[in-house]
């Protein structure tokens, strides 16, 4: 009889198990669904009839309503948003990330994601101007934001890629005055290896060696415990393959090998100066 | 009820009719393969509501830990089940296979020798030689999961090292049709190998080392008829094993909960079909060549 019962309560312990999921994984199952029904329109947006969006649009605002006060409301506008802006429809795409942009509490990264979303509808659009205008905002308004961060390099990237000098010259300088000013603003100073790595960053991505190799020296010199080695290793790259200058090179290699002998690079290095 | 011996006829065809008709005759023999798979569909189970509560306050801090957090999420967290399961099924198979084989064994025999099939009595006779058997298990379990991967592991680095060929032929060739029969091939040599161990074990109370040096030479010496033997149902596991090499692309066609199903059917087809048929027709062929029946 005790076999009877122990064998008849597995059963009844599984089904109790399943009904113990968190809301949370629901909410992510639904999601993935959703996101699911969305794959379809990501591979092909032009050949997608109309029901197919609609589909997945209502997928995902059930989620919304579903968990209004959670996060997967918030992603699944979103995803709603992207759908339309896939689809070309830049202005339902714009209308539902700034209904996004207006609900936020005005602060941290969601904010910034959501204005970096209208900005990127411009961008499609072919309307730079007023992505740019967004753009900006961002760094203004959400200046410690990851998006924020990001922006400075991604229009300069953007001049470069249309061959555009005086813009390209012009944005890069604004990166580095933006990063330079975020370092001296007091949340800034936590994080100034990080801002010192994206002003190095512009320098490189604008291909301005001397700048880029000055800054590398100043990274080397404020900050001794961030691994200062790999900056003269990046150096030694810039003298060697971009400014041909071997001699140079291998005295920043050496003095890795020198300064720093337990580093982690030294057999890169040491293989790098037997190819110089 | 007058117990009928079992005739024990030559040739690896006619096996499975004994097979067959044993379990008709003595089905109290299944029941260590029952005990064995309902534990796996057991711990599955726990496995599978691992990101819920109770569940998630015992192996939540390993995975996060481990695996990162993200695999305690969906759809994340049936990536990790597979790696899951199997790390279970080793330490199951070690500390509780080893014990539901012995017991099958030795059920086996005393079903051949017309003898009642008193299971409580069997696991007392198992369990006496309980440290033999976890070390047998071990080494049979160390030679399968990880001595066969070491060939598809060598080549992976091969052709990772640049090489563009080996033998003429390209990575892919090496990788979708040679490897797989490899990794087949040395699964069977290695259960072959140590599959007569067990039953010298529990049957002839043979310790460890000599259990395994016997087990060793009664496989050479009956090498053809048990490679065949034990052939044969792994063979049945191959679609299983297909289908565990395709579980990330069913998870994303149809949907992630699928690989608790994939699991399932292994436990299915693995315990209670393949360990089933191998250990039987295997422990006859031994108490055939060993005068036991």
């Amino acid at each position: 009889m005790k076999r009877k019962i122990l064998i008849c309560l597995i059963p009844v312990f599984v089904i109790a198990l399943a009904g113990c999921e968190s809301q949370a994984f629901k909410a992510e199952r639904q999601m993935w669904k959703a996101h699911k029904k969305a794959e379809a329109i990501y591979k092909n947006p032009k050949g997608t009839p109309p029901y197919v969006l609609k589909k997945a649009v209502s997928a995902y605002e059930a989620i919304g309503k579903k968990y209004p006060d959670s996060l997967f409301a918030v992603q699944s506008q979103f995803s709603i948003g992207h759908l339309y802006l896939v689809m070309g429809d830049f202005d339902r795409a714009r209308s539902v990330y700034k209904s996004l942009a207006f609900d936020c509490d005005k602060k941290g990264n969601l904010c910034a994601e959501a204005y970096f979303a209208i900005g990127k509808s411009y961008e499609l659009q072919g309307n730079w101007p007023d992505a740019e205008l967004i753009y900006r905002k961002i760094m203004q308004e959400f200046p410690f934001s990851a998006k924020s961060l990001d922006l400075p390099l991604y229009m300069m990237l953007h001049y470069k890629n249309a061959k555009d000098t005086i813009n390209t010259q012009r944005t890069v300088n604004e990166a580095v005055g933006y990063y330079k000013g975020l370092m001296s603003d007091e949340r800034g100073k936590k994080g100034a290896d990080i801002l010192h790595g994206l002003v190095t960053r512009s320098y490189l991505e604008s291909d301005q060696w001397p700048q880029a190799l000055d800054s590398l020296e100043e990274y080397v010199r404020d900050f001794p415990d961030q691994n200062p080695e790999e900056a003269i290793y990046i150096k030694a790259v810039i003298y060697q393959k971009k400014l041909n200058d071997k001699d140079k090179a291998k005295a920043e290699l050496q003095r890795i090998l020198k300064d720093y002998p337990d580093s982690k690079l030294t057999p890169h290095v040491k293989s790098l100066l037997e190819r110089i | 009820m007058a117990l009928r011996k079992v005739r024990i006829a030559q040739g690896s065809l006619s096996i499975w009719k004994r097979v067959v008709a044993l379990f008709r005759r003595e089905p109290s023999v299944l029941f260590p393969f029952l005990i064995i798979a309902g534990i796996e569909l057991l711990a599955l189970v726990f496995l599978y509501f691992s990101p819920h509560f109770p569940i998630k306050i015992i192996m939540g801090p390993p995975i996060r830990r481990i695996w990162g957090a993200i695999y305690m999420h969906y759809p994340f967290f049936y990536e990790l089940l597979p790696r899951l399961f199997y790390y279970t099924k080793i330490i199951l198979s070690i500390f509780a296979g080893s014990i539901t084989s012995g017991m099958a064994v030795y059920a086996i025999s005393l079903a051949v020798k017309s003898k009642p099939v008193d299971l409580k009595e069997v696991f007392r006779h198992v369990m006496k030689r309980y440290l033999s058997l976890i070390l047998l298990t071990t080494i049979l379990f160390v030679a399968v999961h990880f001595l066969m991967k070491q060939p598809s592991d060598l080549l992976i680095k091969y052709f990772r090292a640049g090489h563009p060929k080996l033998l003429f032929l390209g990575p892919k060739f090496w990788m979708v049709y040679v490897v797989p029969v490899m990794n087949f091939v040395f699964a069977v040599f290695f259960q072959g190998l140590f599959v007569f161990s067990i039953p010298f074990v529990v049957i002839k109370g043979k310790k460890f080392l000599p259990a395994l040096g016997r087990g060793m030479l009664l496989f050479f010496r009956l090498f053809v008829r048990t490679i065949v033997v034990v052939a044969v149902p792994m063979i049945l596991y191959i679609p299983v094993t297909m289908l565990r090499g395709n579980i990330s692309f069913l998870a994303d066609k149809f949907m992630p909960e699928v690989v608790g199903i994939v699991l399932l059917i292994g436990i299915l087809v693995g315990t209670l079909v393949v360990d089933l048929l191998l250990t039987t027709a295997t422990t006859l062929i031994f108490l055939e060549a060993t005068d036991e029946a």
